[in-house]
């Protein structure tokens, strides 16, 4: 090839590179890997080609081409992109959920965990569980029955304010630590792990929107890309089943829905963010407040008058129940049922009450990665019609079974949802 | 002492000197493996159509590289650069012009699994289009291996006169005749 004819086509295929936006490819993020050079969504031969381009002196330069993470973009960088496309780099640079840029050394053989949620997403990874080399306790500790292995592993303390000494007594190659500081400041933990020289890794792993690139990432860092592909498309699929009906209903078809998060004595809590009701085909009474956990005026709610109201059953509910034993979140929707102030509203009127467990919703402090669950049942309840042929349930145990490898029949065990589909 | 004696003892002095001798020449090669890269260059005429080499020796596990090829545009004009190849393995190759003095050339070998030894990666073609000197030269050069590391290279040799050939090969030589050489010794003194 003439280098004429070359430059012409490394022009074009940079034209086309920067022609197509990072969010019309499959997923609608970027995936924070340093070495996603085009800044998509994965890590691909288009990077190897972007790459190429940038050290041939074409085409933007971006951040995250930096694949060796050495300040400067040059022909090492093409063959990192290729070794971590392979799984065999022997560092990856990655932007953690609280922003920061990490390099872990490769290959993961021993990780510290802080929350639950790591482990069941490490576990849909298959990541093998004897390299949780330390895991964190917060009591009391639910759903035994989900975490059989939790026995095993060594503990390393409150999962907020894990014992750094114990950790670095164990000394693993990572610690993955949440994201979230909103609760607790955890910088002195973060901060006190890496001046030992123990790499943290922050993830939030219960945002339904950030799940999926949070989700990759730790494929990566964990040689476990095809795993996370098809765990990702079969959550994606799922929830793009969902969104595509739901986008074509018009307002006036959405029923009005109040999600009630928590209620003590008279006070009444919303979580907007958390409550998906749009996304599931309902419209929210209280879309007009900020989506922060909050206190609601009670009269406020009859007077927006849902149709269908939706009650979190605090952690009632899970997976240590029989199926049959669903007393606990009978209660709570007999309590919405006989709450004086909303006897004239429609969802009671017409008994449009649903109970749902925390347990898969994102604010559960043990394990806010299945809130993906939550979406199947709100679209079933809010557009019954539409969604005739959806089985939560079958989700449900798919997930269970194909995905966390636990024996568990949720026709004998488990309550999640009242009144049961 | 008899004679069978003195000429064991005068074997086995010869044997240790020998002995010395292979390890000396045995760390010849570790000096030899020094990766060099150099640039042949060839006698300009104008009007003719002349062609520079890029050959590497001694290189480990090469993965891919890159350097920018200097030179004078009043003079010389790139017609074509083609990969060559390093123990029999092509080297895919890509360039562009920088400047009008300055084309970049890279190489990304297919996969990542690195060829070792000695070869060409590039041969440029060029015409003669002016009296000037060429003045060509490489800079920013650099070699990754297969594991994304920079090859410690030298690349600092231009001219074709200042080429140096591989030592390894020869240091190989010269131990197997050191070898045989104890051996014949060896035997000749008990006979």
């Amino acid at each position: 090839m003439t280098g004429n004819k070359f430059l012409l086509v490394l022009v074009i295929t940079a034209i086309l590179l920067t022609c197509v936006p990072a969010s019309a490819a499959s997923g609608e993020y970027t995936l924070g890997i340093f070495g996603n050079a085009n800044e998509d969504d994965t890590i691909d031969l288009k990077d190897v080609e972007y790459t190429t381009s940038l050290v041939l002196g074409l085409g933007d330069q971006t951040q995250l081409a930096d694949a060796k993470y050495d300040n400067k973009v040059d022909i090492l960088d093409v063959t990192q992109i290729e070794l971590i496309m392979l799984g065999k780099e022997k560092e990856l640079t990655l932007i953690d959920s609280g922003d920061r840029t990490v390099t872990v050394k490769k290959p993961i053989e021993s990780t510290v965990i802080c929350f639950p949620h790591v482990l069941e997403t490490l576990r849909s990874l298959n990541v093998p569980m004897d390299s949780i080399t330390g895991m964190a306790r917060h009591y009391p500790e639910y759903d035994p029955g989900f975490f059989p292995e939790i026995s095993e592993i060594a503990d390393v303390g409150d999962r907020w304010t894990p014992d750094v000494e114990v950790i670095l007594t164990i000394k693993p190659d990572v610690v993955i630590f949440t994201a979230l500081s909103a609760y607790t400041d955890t910088t002195q933990t973060v901060n006190a792990l890496e001046s030992a020289g123990i790499k943290v890794l922050c993830f939030n792993l219960n945002t339904l929107e950030l799940y999926p690139e949070e989700v990759e990432k730790l494929g990566y860092v964990f040689n476990r890309q095809n795993e996370a592909a098809e765990f990702l498309d079969w959550r994606e699929k799922i929830l793009s089943s969902i969104e595509e009906k739901v986008k074509n209903i018009p307002d006036e078809d959405r029923p009005r829905v109040y999600f009630e998060a928590a209620s003590k004595d008279n006070s009444y809590n919303i979580y907007g963010k958390y409550a998906y009701i749009a996304m599931t085909g309902g419209a929210d009474i209280f879309s007009d407040q900020p989506g922060q956990y909050m206190t609601v005026d009670p009269e406020a709610i009859a007077d927006r008058n849902p149709e269908i109201i939706i009650k979190v059953g605090g952690t009632a509910g899970g997976y240590d129940l029989n199926a049959a034993n669903t007393s606990e979140l009978e209660n709570a929707r007999m309590e919405i049922m006989n709450r004086d102030i909303l006897q004239h509203v429609s969802a009671v009127r017409d008994e449009n009450v649903h109970v749902i467990t925390v347990h898969l919703l994102s604010f559960f402090g043990d394990s806010g990665c299945r809130n993906f669950l939550q979406i199947p049942y709100q679209a079933k309840w809010f557009q019954p019609e539409l969604f005739e042929d959806l089985d939560p349930e079958a989700i449900h145990q798919e997930y269970l079974t194909r995905f966390q490898g636990l024996d568990i029949d949720l026709n004998e065990t488990g309550v999640f949802v009242y009144p049961t589909m | 002492m008899s004679n069978q004696h003195i000429i064991l003892k005068r074997s086995t002095v010869i044997s240790i000197c020998f002995a010395a001798l292979l390890i000396t020449f045995a760390a010849v090669p570790v000096q030899a493996q020094q990766t060099t890269v150099n640039l042949n260059a060839p006698e300009l005429v104008k009007g003719s159509t002349v062609y520079a080499t890029v050959e590497i020796i001694n290189v480990t596990n090469v993965d891919a590289g890159q350097f920018d090829l200097l030179f004078n545009s009043s003079a010389l004009k790139v017609l074509n650069i083609e990969g060559g190849s390093i123990e029999g393995t092509k080297i895919p190759l890509q360039w562009r012009s920088i400047d009008a003095d300055t084309v970049r050339v890279i190489f990304n070998l297919e996969g990542v699994i690195g060829i070792s030894g000695s070869g060409q990666i590039a041969k440029i073609g060029f015409e003669v289009i002016g009296d000037g000197e060429g003045d060509l030269l490489i800079s920013n050069g650099l070699l990754g291996n297969t594991e994304a590391n920079r090859i410690n290279a030298d690349w600092g040799v231009t001219a074709a006169s200042d080429v140096q050939k591989s030592t390894s090969g020869f240091g190989a030589v010269f131990a197997l005749v050191g070898l045989i050489a104890v051996f014949c010794m060896v035997r000749f003194g008990r006979s």
